[in-house]
């Protein structure tokens, strides 16, 4: 074991000036821009919010869902997440009754799509909420609810930065969803964090709709979580749009584009609830390639032709290892180079692994307050790790 | 093409989706007589589950319960029932006498087809499998088949030039009356297996242990003619979503850019990933000189890249560019092939190699009728719109 002092914060503050010329990464930009237009189209968010408060007051077996087979990612980011609801479904199951949030990248792609979807599921009782922009949306007579993005308009060129304005609408959207509810003098189930003390055994027990007499619930103002939502992610922003992590990432994607130069394989993987799935679909035009981790990172990674030598680009939850999955140590044994991505970063690492870069988000994650959960509700770790895998790619590049 | 032409291909104008088209357009005769197909066998509905409450004693029994399909008759046919999501598990080859089952024979043509068919029909029986045709009731030569079970798919003859149109109403038919034996069954008393898309989590497990006939379980009865309605009902509206008019547009200008390009010299390649698709392709391409075909779709041999260098390829994506059994993507770009991209789900960065992109109206999960037992859903839509829209350009591009 060798600790790694680029890493360290500490170090990188004394070896590394700010250059008040550094740029702000185009990423970053950009979904401060999202942030920006979805705080200011909170209006809308909260009318669908209300919505499907009223819907589910009146019909209380109904749930949240999402196609997992079209939307992998949106579908593991709700299935089990820590400040997220439990009882989340699977809008391809066709049992059971509920709301199906259905997002959209960029309307010039996905409006075939969308429409195709609001006929399949509104035609089984299942009305649709669209995650989208307000901009370039074109006129679909049965689109009713949309949840807006913030994207300055619907074309594919900002559909992959769009992919992370639609996760933070999708949070948005539920945190609002959770006042709405209060309003109706109910109060939802939010899954606890991992990080608690007995959280298998709460969240086994919390249902969608918590048991209790009603109006015992103080009722939430509308807008007032989906606001703490955003600033939250605004300080992940700044976080991460500090010049030190700025040379850091470089660092990381200099690693890997030298580890390719040298003849090996570039792959990425993550344990965390979206990018776990959501990386696999991403095939084309990437620097990586992609792996399903889902017990274990090596095998996957030789079933994709990997060799010693080559190099992962692992994005970690909770740690390098994650609570379901051990990476350190497989990694090393099999003599894989890697760059970790992770929150709660461990201060020593194995010699083979290139860089770590700490993400800003911590568990347990509070990241908009309610009266009833000591933990809050909402989730902003999919949403960094996701601008960071979108920052690296971009850096890596394809040769 | 130039970017600017390629860009004006991707940017459909899709505000217009559900607007009234500007300029005068070519209308799709394959959707048109899709349409006029599904009516006509959507009013054949009663006869359709008749004959599933038939057939549904007979594939109750141990060791019958499957599909035979003739593999020689038809392939493509035979492909998009083997192995399928939201189908039966164990459909296997009537070629091979020495299975039980069920056999269909789907027909797309009798000229020059029919004696051979009956000679089929006649040997099928003699090994005690039952039979059922489906084809053109249209110029069937009666005094050879006049006691075979028979669904019209509605051609209106039975000539060899709707033979490419017929597979797919064959296809249509095939699935109607899958579901009805289904719902069938339920009414018999027992479940029937449906296979589970490998897209979905739990499906290595759920497809190993499915069985035509689910040992053991005793569903609630399904009435006859409901599920048949409900495939038809999605057939119809991947129809309707097909011939908006900003699809119908985008289709005549991939199509007018791809004779651009011919004309200039590139080979026209198709090719695809789907079930149907991947069999009637190649085949296809024996008597059809408008598209040529790669060997084993995308696998091919270092040799061949000098050829292709330049040349345009037609993909049909499943799930989206690269499939779900086939990472192409690579391949292409490796190969120097520029992409005409037909995908359920567009890749939201397509390689600089792709120059058009064509959305198809169908969504995952495939698998349209809703299901009350698992895996909760049946009968894909998918291969019906990706041959709709390879026989729409095909006709498109065909030369004079």
């Amino acid at each position: 074991m060798r600790s790694i002092p680029l890493y360290s914060a500490f170090v990188l503050l004394a070896a590394l000036r700010p250059s008040a010329a550094q740029s702000i990464p185009p990423e970053i930009a950009e979904i401060r821009l999202r942030v920006a237009g979805i705080r200011a189209q909170m209006a809308e968010v909260t009318a669908s919010a209300e919505y499907v408060g009223s819907l589910f007051t009146r019909d209380s077996t109904a749930r949240l869902m999402v196609s997992g087979m079209r939307n992998p990612g949106m579908m593991a980011e709700f299935a089990f997440h820590s400040g997220g609801p439990p009882e989340f479904r699977d809008a391809d199951d066709l049992s059971g009754r509920g709301v199906v949030i259905v997002p959209v990248a960029a309307w010039e792609t996905g409006a075939f799509a969308v429409a195709a979807l609001i006929d399949r599921w509104q035609a089984v009782g299942r009305p649709v909420v669209v995650i989208g922009s307000l901009a370039g949306k074109p006129e679909l007579p049965t689109l009713r609810h949309l949840v807006p993005n913030g994207a300055p308009d619907g074309l594919r060129a900002n559909a992959t930065i769009n992919e992370v304005a639609n996760l933070i609408a999708a949070w948005t959207f539920y945190v609002e969803f959770v006042a709405s509810a209060t309003r109706h003098a109910w109060q939802p189930g939010i899954l606890a964090s991992i990080a608690v003390p007995n959280a298998d055994d709460s969240n086994a027990r919390v249902r969608f709709r918590a048991p209790g007499r009603a109006g015992a619930v103080t009722p939430i103002p509308a807008g007032q979580l989906g606001n703490q939502y955003l600033d939250r992610i605004d300080s992940l922003l700044t976080l991460a749009a500090r010049p030190q992590h700025q040379a850091l990432l470089q660092r990381a994607a200099d690693s890997l584009r030298s580890a390719r130069a040298a003849g090996h394989r570039l792959f990425v993987g993550a344990c965390g609830n979206y990018l776990n799935r959501s990386v696999v679909a991403d095939s084309i035009g990437s620097p990586f390639r992609p792996v399903l981790a889902q017990y274990e990172v090596v095998a996957p990674m030789l079933q994709r032709g990997a060799r010693p030598g080559d190099a992962l680009l692992w994005f970690g939850y909770y740690g390098y290892d994650c609570p379901h999955l051990q990476a350190a140590g497989p990694l090393q044994d099999a003599n894989y180079k890697v760059v970790a991505v992770s929150d709660n970063l461990p201060p020593q690492f194995p010699p083979n692994v290139l860089v770590a870069v700490p993400l800003g988000w911590r568990l347990p994650e509070h990241v908009a307050d309610v009266p009833f959960n000591g933990e809050g509700a909402g989730s902003a770790s999919s949403v960094d790790a996701l601008l960071h895998y979108l920052w690296l790619k971009r850096l890596v590049g394809t040769p | 093409m130039n970017s600017l032409a390629a860009l004006t291909v991707r940017l459909a104008p899709i505000a217009l989706l559900f607007a009234p088209p500007i300029h005068a357009q070519s209308r799709s005769l394959e959707i048109d007589e899709l349409e006029r197909r599904v009516t006509i066998i959507r009013s054949q509905l009663p006869q359709i589950t008749a004959l599933a409450e038939k057939y549904v004693k007979f594939l109750g029994r141990d060791g019958s319960g499957r599909l035979l399909i003739s593999r020689r008759i038809d392939p493509a046919f035979f492909l998009e029932f083997l192995g399928r999501a939201g189908g039966p598990p164990d459909t296997q080859d009537a070629d091979n006498s020495g299975v039980s089952g069920l056999a269909l024979l789907p027909v797309r043509h009798w000229a020059g087809n029919g004696l051979g068919i009956a000679s089929k029909v006649e040997e099928l029986r003699s090994q005690a499998r039952p039979v059922l045709i489906i084809g053109p009731a249209n110029g069937r030569p009666e005094l050879l088949l006049s006691n075979a079970p028979f669904i019209d798919n509605g051609a209106p003859t039975g000539d060899r030039a709707d033979a490419s149109i017929n597979g797919i109403a064959n296809m249509i038919v095939g699935w109607t009356l899958y579901t009805e034996v289904v719902s069938a069954a339920t009414r018999d008393g027992w479940q029937p297996g449906v296979l589970l898309s490998v897209l979905m989590p739990g499906a290595s497990a759920h497809n190993a242990r499915a069985t035509f006939k689910m040992p053991g379980v005793t569903p609630d009865p399904i009435p006859g003619g409901g599920l048949g309605t409900q495939y038809l009902d999605a057939i119809d509206t991947i129809l309707t979503h097909a011939k908006t008019p900003v699809h119908i547009t985008l289709i005549d200008t991939v199509a007018a850019r791809l004779r651009t390009l011919r004309d200039n010299g590139a080979t026209l390649y198709a090719g695809s990933c789907g079930h149907y698709l991947m069999e009637e392709i190649p085949h296809d391409a024996l008597s059809s000189k408008t598209f040529s075909v790669l060997p084993a779709g995308g696998s091919v041999p270092m040799g061949t890249r000098a050829s292709t260098r330049g040349d345009v390829m037609v993909w049909f994506g499943y799930g989206g560019y690269d499939c779900p059994n086939a990472d192409v993507s690579r391949t292409f770009e490796d190969l120097g092939l520029r992409v005409v991209l037909a995908s359920d789900h567009p890749p939201a960065s397509p390689p600089s190699n792709v120059i058009a992109e064509i959305p198809l109206p169908w969504q995952l999960p495939d698998g349209i009728v809703p299901l009350p037992f698992a895996p909760k859903r049946m009968a894909p839509v998918s291969s019906v719109d990706m041959a709709l829209h390879y026989i729409w350009l095909r006709r498109l591009l065909a030369t004079p």
